[in-house]
């Protein structure tokens, strides 16, 4: 073996040499490192599945994440509906809390709205991070974060502002040029002498006569009165003008509304002037007096479509809300506290009243006097407002009426139908009133003209067709002994449009933009939905107009290939809620064809339940002892009640709704009728109410069980919903507080379920069945109840401010001294 | 486990003979009977939110003070030998102190139990918020435990523990919750990070929801601190 063989082997077998500390370093600290990375990473991973809400795998969704929220009436939880709506948000949302902070002096002086809200709009935000932002800004303390935000308002949504006062301030010329067409057509009526008039008409047949009559009478009126109409309109214009914030909205609604009436009696009047015209026993003079009249007519009617059509185009005013709700008259004040719901392109301010409900704000009546406290219901009004900024076009209810003045106005109907109103108005429908007889409409103008002031407006026929329609029958008059068939045909056309064309045709470059010659689309077609059968290449579906150009619509998606002709499309079904009311119309022809029948003649009554059987000082309880009231928690069962089971709701005089056989018809009876104690059908109501105990006669009476209102879907129709009862929602009984809640200073209506079931079927039939059952049931948590002020004292000072530290103190203080020793 | 136990339970003795424990507890319970002094007033929300939230920032600064001579003072005294020589796992060693410490804090909540039974007595109190604000503030205090045992893992000296726990706990509580008070300037980067804050990750179980990521989050987190203690302790082989 060689001498470097032997150094070799000797090296082998010595022990290693000991580590240095830089190798002990580079040896443990790196594998501590590595396992600390590990560690890390091993943590963030759990943390990141522990909270995730929507993984996917294999393609199965799923959540690691559970939230029990342990408060007794859930007052954290978003409800499940909202999170659907929160989680399925297609743009981004910022909601702004305007609340000011508490400050320290108004604890247990006030309610903390600041924190409650912000609770809230946290929520929103940590169920979708990425498409909820929330803002707070204190517009007491914060003055100058405020001013840049409305800054920021003005410079994202206040665009059309500039349009719409445009249109208003261009309103004297329009004035200016109807005002002189109606100059020339004056002066061409002043060339008709009395005498020729006279002497031509002598020469008539009587009927013929009053036709000439009422033609020259009604073109005389129109150049005469309505340019001082349209003057006091100029006036009120520029009294809101003249104002620090114009209710621009208010100016554009009173032209269109006017300027429509006004484009409608011109071309009635021209008609008739080209009937006259036209008529060979037309006197040669009043024959020439039509002929020259006829253009300056057309001429006022085109200026009126023309202003109109302008007006209606510039769409929504964006900085509305904000204007009436958020912007004081005085800019020396701070806003009122508000939460703002801003969107992509619009925005939605929802006030303190809306989302602090109180005894005078739910419209309870004998709220009690004592100061109510607040209760937050905001949750539906924000997520109603998320709803509506990612919809195209606002929902809209229509109360349809067959005659006489608007319900929801208190003067004229029950009080409670305009909290209704409000209430829908909260969830950001659009209520518009309509008298379907048009007597209303006539009267306003005839009282109009004779006082020379704008009448109030009433919306066209043509805005009602995608509205959800809140039907009130009417009960006719003396003079007609019942109610005219009117508005069962409007319901039917209403509900089964007969609107259809083949005309539809489809670009030749652009595949989802179509055209009709029979129907011009308009900008407010956007939004809608255009129904298309399917016939050669014509694709059927439901399409979505998102955009509107040149009277051709832009759809979602291409219903068949460019320059394609010929296609179908038919109108939309509109829906109806249906109020019956007794010895009303029974609205048969409509109804029947639903598999729905309404006795308009009986009412639901339960055997009287004797006083002597206990006394009670609650009015309630006294109440329900009479036979038409019933006190109810089970609904039935469909998807706009079984939310509600549970819920206290109770049934006024109602009339009996039953289920007949109609072909394609599908139909849910809802509020039943309890059995215990009996109850039936009461025919003659009449001498019940004259004071005689209701009995039960067979034969004469319905036996139960019965039903007090129905939902029913048909095939190629709309959805209808139909309550026995005109006041089911309004009544006196309905808007009663709780008196055990009075007590404890909440002002909670005793019976929600009635108000509950009436905005759940308009959600249902406005087809927002996410929003169903989305009710304020957050209560307050209780309250620390009065005590003397000694024992207050000595709970406060004595045990918790003294006691408890001092205590601690002791046993330390024993602790040292017995180790001391 | 049961090395863990015992040094848990020889950890927890030591507290109720150290006068720090009771000026903690003293001092603790002043602030705590302060809060619930402005709380309790008929007409008031019958709940311990107030207390709760509060109760997060009082902690940043006093289970540090608890926690400061967890390790500190073997290392100072030179105890730590002694300990690490007898058959025990630096695991257990962790654990012990870890356990002994939470029971002690425990300890210190106990008394605002007499806030609930008063509570009780003069409301229908909602018990459901009450009893997620516990299982929160503990799940925070085993958080802050174990930073504090960490802290005074790494140094001799209990004040630099003390020190050193508090501007973690700073960093990870108080820093997050001011910049979220600027939430509308911050970049989404900035938002997502001041959520993983001890105050928002805390806040819902004040309010009444026990959130399963929240609970995850502190477990997991208490557990790295662990971790790294237990590492700390290891390096005293190899460095």
């Amino acid at each position: 073996m060689s001498e470097a063989n032997k150094e070799k082997a000797t090296a082998a077998t010595l022990p290693p040499p000991p580590e240095d500390q830089s190798q002990r370093w580079m040896k443990y600290g790196a594998n501590v490192v590595l396992a600390t990375v590990i560690v890390l990473v091993l943590a963030g991973f759990v943390i990141w599945l522990a909270q995730a809400q929507d993984l996917k795998l294999f393609g199965h969704r799923f959540s690691m994440r559970v939230r029990p929220d342990l408060t007794s009436n859930a007052s954290n939880s978003l409800k499940p509906q909202t999170e659907a709506v929160v989680k399925d948000l297609p743009e981004k949302i910022t909601l702004v809390s305007l609340y000011p902070k508490l400050k320290q002096e108004e604890r247990g002086q006030k309610e903390d709205t600041y924190e409650r809200v912000l609770n809230v709009l946290e929520q929103y935000r940590s169920r979708n991070p990425d498409k909820v932002q929330i803002e707070a800004i204190d517009p007491i303390t914060e003055p100058a974060k405020l001013d840049a935000w409305i800054g920021r308002l003005k410079r994202d949504y206040g665009q059309n502002v500039s349009a719409y006062e445009d249109l208003l301030k261009g309103f004297p010329k329009t004035l200016e040029q109807i005002r002189a067409v109606a100059a020339g057509e004056e002066k061409e009526t002043s060339k008709l002498s009395q005498g020729d008039i006279e002497a031509s008409l002598a020469k008539l047949p009587q009927e013929q006569q009053e036709k000439l009559v009422n033609t020259v009478n009604g073109a005389i009126t129109t150049v005469r009165t309505f340019p001082q109409i349209l003057d006091a309109i100029n006036e009120n214009i520029k009294t809101e003008l003249d104002k620090k914030i114009p209710d621009y909205a208010a100016g554009r609604d009173m032209l269109v509304s006017f300027l429509s009436q006004f484009s409608a009696r011109n071309r009635l009047v021209s008609e008739r002037l080209a009937q006259l015209r036209d008529d060979k026993a037309t006197p040669p003079a009043i024959a020439a007096y039509a002929k020259n009249s006829i253009p300056g007519f057309d001429e006022m009617k085109r200026i009126a479509d023309e202003t109109t059509a302008k007006a209606k185009a510039l769409g929504k005013l964006k900085l509305e809300d904000v204007r009436r709700k958020l912007i004081p008259a005085d800019d020396t004040e701070a806003p009122p506290p508000a939460i703002v719901v801003m969107g992509k392109e619009d925005i939605r301010v929802i006030d303190f009243d809306s989302v602090w409900k109180s005894g005078d704000s739910t419209g309870l009546i004998g709220a009690s006097s004592e100061k109510p406290r607040l209760r937050f219901a905001g949750e539906q009004q924000i997520t109603s407002a998320m709803l509506a900024l990612s919809q195209a076009k606002k929902k809209k209810v229509a109360f349809v009426r067959d005659g006489g003045p608007p319900p929801t106005d208190p003067r004229n109907g029950p009080a409670g139908l305009g909290d209704i109103a409000d209430r829908l108005r909260a969830y950001n429908f659009e209520v518009l009133e309509k008298d379907i007889s048009g007597q209303w409409a006539q009267q306003q103008m005839q009282q109009s003209m004779r006082m020379g002031m704008p009448p109030a407006p009433e919306p066209p026929d043509d805005e009602l067709k995608d509205a959800v329609w809140v039907v009130l029958p009417g009960t006719g008059s003396m003079e007609t002994g019942g109610p005219s068939p009117m508005m069962a045909q409007k319901l039917k056309q209403h509900l089964e449009p007969d609107d259809k064309g083949k005309d539809l045709a489809v670009d030749a470059k652009d595949p989802t933009l179509v055209r009709s010659a029979f129907r011009k689309f308009t900008a407010d077609d956007k939004g809608d939905t255009l129904e298309i059968a399917a016939t050669g290449a014509w694709k059927a579906g439901k399409y979505k107009v998102t955009d509107v150009r040149e009277d051709a619509a832009v759809l979602d998606a291409a219903p068949a290939p460019a320059g394609a002709t010929g296609g179908q499309w038919e109108a939309v079904p509109g829906s109806a809620m249906c109020l019956m009311t007794l010895h009303g119309d029974d609205l048969a022809s409509v109804l029947r064809s639903y598999g729905v029948e309404v006795n308009t003649n009986a009412i639901v009554v339960h055997e009287p339940i004797d006083s002597a059987s206990g006394t009670s000082d609650d009015f309630i309880e006294t109440a329900r002892r009479s036979p038409p009231i019933f006190v109810i928690n089970q609904y039935g069962d469909h998807p706009i009640t079984t939310p509600l089971n549970s819920l206290d709701g109770v049934i006024v005089p109602m009339l009996p709704v039953k289920k007949i056989d109609a072909p394609g018809a599908n139909v849910s009876l809802i509020l039943p009728v309890p059995q215990q104690p009996m109850s039936w059908g009461e025919t003659d109501f009449d001498s019940f109410q004259r004071g005689r105990k209701p009995t039960f006669d067979k034969g004469k009476d319905i036996e139960g069980p019965l039903w007090a209102g129905a939902v029913a879907e048909k095939k190629g129709a709309g959805k209808l919903v139909v309550i026995g009862s005109r006041d089911w929602a309004t009544t006196s009984i309905v808007r009663f507080p709780d008196q055990r809640l009075q007590k404890q200073r909440l002002e909670v209506a005793r019976f929600p379920g009635n108000g509950e079931l009436f905005t759940n079927s308009i959600f249902w039939l406005a087809n927002q069945e996410s929003m169903i059952a989305l009710s304020p049931s957050a209560m307050d948590t209780s309250r620390i109840a009065a005590m003397s002020p000694g024992a207050l004292t000595f709970w406060r000072v004595g045990i918790f401010l003294i006691g408890l530290p001092v205590a601690a103190l002791l046993c330390g203080l024993f602790v040292y001294q017995s180790r001391r020793d | 486990m049961t090395r863990a136990t015992v040094i848990a339970r020889r950890e927890l003795s030591s507290y109720f003979y150290s006068p720090i424990a009771y000026v903690v507890m003293t001092l603790f319970l002043a602030v705590c009977g302060f809060l619930f002094f402005r709380d309790f007033q008929p007409g008031q929300p019958a709940g311990m939110r107030t207390i709760f939230d509060n109760m997060v920032w009082l902690l940043v600064v006093a289970v540090p003070v608890l926690c400061m001579g967890l390790l500190a003072q073997e290392w100072a005294s030179g105890t730590i030998e002694t300990l690490m020589t007898a058959p025990v796992h630096e695991t257990e060693v962790v654990l012990g102190k870890f356990l002994g410490a939470l029971a002690f804090f425990a300890v210190l909540l106990t008394p605002t139990l007499l806030y609930v039974a008063v509570l009780k007595a003069y409301s229908t109190m909602d018990i459901g918020p009450i009893f997620s604000g516990y299982v929160g503030i503990f799940l925070v205090g085993a958080l802050f435990v174990s930073i504090g045992l960490f802290c005074s893992s790494l140094t001799r000296s209990q004040v630099v523990a003390a020190v050193a726990a508090v501007a973690i706990l700073f960093v990870l509580t108080v820093a997050p919750y001011l910049l979220q008070l600027q939430i509308s300037s911050l970049s989404p980067f900035w938002r997502q990070a001041t959520d993983q804050g001890v105050y928002t990750r805390y806040v819902d179980f004040s309010k009444g929801t026990i959130d399963s990521g929240h609970v995850v989050f502190f477990l997991a987190a208490t557990a790295v601190f662990l971790f790294l203690t237990t590492k700390i302790l290891e390096s005293r082989r190899w460095k």
